[in-house]
């Protein structure tokens, strides 16, 4: 389990990086967002993969998972939730105001 | 321009993702400190009365983290809501220039004639709020807690507005939801400070078991009402955001 784990922590760094390294400003956005995820499973496999019952006490189970990544993974998600909308709205602005996304042709003027 | 796959930057990326299999494997591998997880299930109900020891870890013990998280969030939305409403301000410049002025007969009003949709969401909304309410209660002891009651409620005023369009929704809510992140921050920054006046430290919170009529024996805890301000502001800001990108041209 941990070894698929890695692997699909792997494959998400990886094709968010590829995402981050397009032209397009849509794809970058979809890129840093797959890299948190990439992260937040990254968190929850550092914690080591336990099983056991949900982090509620009135469950009466001997055994809980890790309550400490979900807290933090949670925090993490909102965030990204937040950041990612900024993103995508500045994203958005800038396809207005400039009429294209993609990073080549928002450089400006070459001064040569 | 055609976006083409490129060799190199796949070369990159592969290589990224190798190096970080590797880094999940080694830190799977040794550890050199014992875990901290234990603590926080052992003092859970000890020490801050609750049995959701995720809710309980992130408005108790990680309290000043959540404070902090809402913050950002707040101020995300604000920056979305400038973003959007700045530029409408100033008349809307480039694409927007060119194809705005003829088109506001479909911005507030649903297209179509969705009967069963707004039949449906009339009934549904009420069952939405008053579950996120519950979820907002229950999140102490049972899954639930400010941010997915939050997100709940901002589900069932989504679902208003997709029924019976923006304008509407705002005749029937009439509140700027930018003052609820502030309500919500402020309640959740008072609920901080309210812990000086029995000298303790910054969001320190107690709990205590009551006798309520009604009710009969009820554990009431200064931390629901951190997570109550969690919960306004989480909602602030999803509204905020929804409705600033939902209104735009």
């Amino acid at each position: 389990m941990e070894l698929f784990m890695a692997v699909t922590i792997g494959v998400l760094f990886a094709v968010g990086v590829y995402l981050m390294l397009s032209k397009s400003l849509l794809r970058i956005i979809l890129g840093t967002s797959l890299l948190t995820h990439g992260v937040h499973l990254l968190l929850l496999t550092m914690s080591r993969l336990k099983t056991g019952a949900a982090p509620l006490l009135g469950e009466q189970a001997d055994r809980y998972t890790d309550p400490l990544p979900h807290a933090l993974i949670l925090t993490s998600i909102v965030i990204s939730f937040g950041v990612t909308s900024f993103f995508f709205v500045l994203a958005y602005k800038a396809y207005q105001k400039l009429g294209t996304d993609n990073m080549e042709e928002l450089k400006g003027e070459d001064h040569e | 321009m055609p976006l083409r796959f490129k060799l190199s930057n796949a070369v990159i990326s592969i290589g990224v993702g190798v190096v970080v299999t590797l880094v999940a494997l080694a830190a799977l591998g040794g550890r050199s400190f014992d875990t901290i997880a234990d603590y926080y299930t052992d003092a859970s109900y000890k020490l801050a009365g609750g049995k959701n020891v995720v809710n309980v870890i992130l408005v108790d013990f990680r309290g000043f983290d959540t404070l902090l998280e809402i913050t950002v969030l707040g101020i995300a939305s604000l920056g979305i809501y400038s973003l959007i409403k700045l530029t409408a301000a100033n008349g809307g410049s480039g694409k927007a220039q060119r194809d705005g002025g003829s088109d506001k007969h479909n911005l507030y009003l649903p297209s179509g004639n969705d009967v069963i949709l707004r039949t449906i969401s009339k009934a549904v909304m009420f069952v939405i709020l008053i579950f996120s309410f519950f979820l907002l209660l229950a999140g102490h002891n049972h899954p639930g807690g400010g941010f997915i009651g939050a997100l709940m409620s901002a589900s069932a005023l989504v679902l208003l507005a997709m029924a019976f369009g923006m304008k509407a929704t705002e005749r029937t809510v009439p509140v700027n939801f930018r003052k609820v992140t502030a309500v919500g921050l402020m309640v959740a920054l008072l609920t901080g400070i309210g812990s000086f006046f029995f000298g303790a430290p910054f969001l320190s919170h107690a709990f205590g078991h009551f006798q309520l009529p009604l009710l009969g024996d009820t554990e009431l805890a200064t931390a629901m009402l951190f997570d109550f301000g969690v919960y306004l502001a989480v909602l602030g800001v999803t509204m905020t955001i929804i409705f600033s990108i939902g209104r735009d041209k």
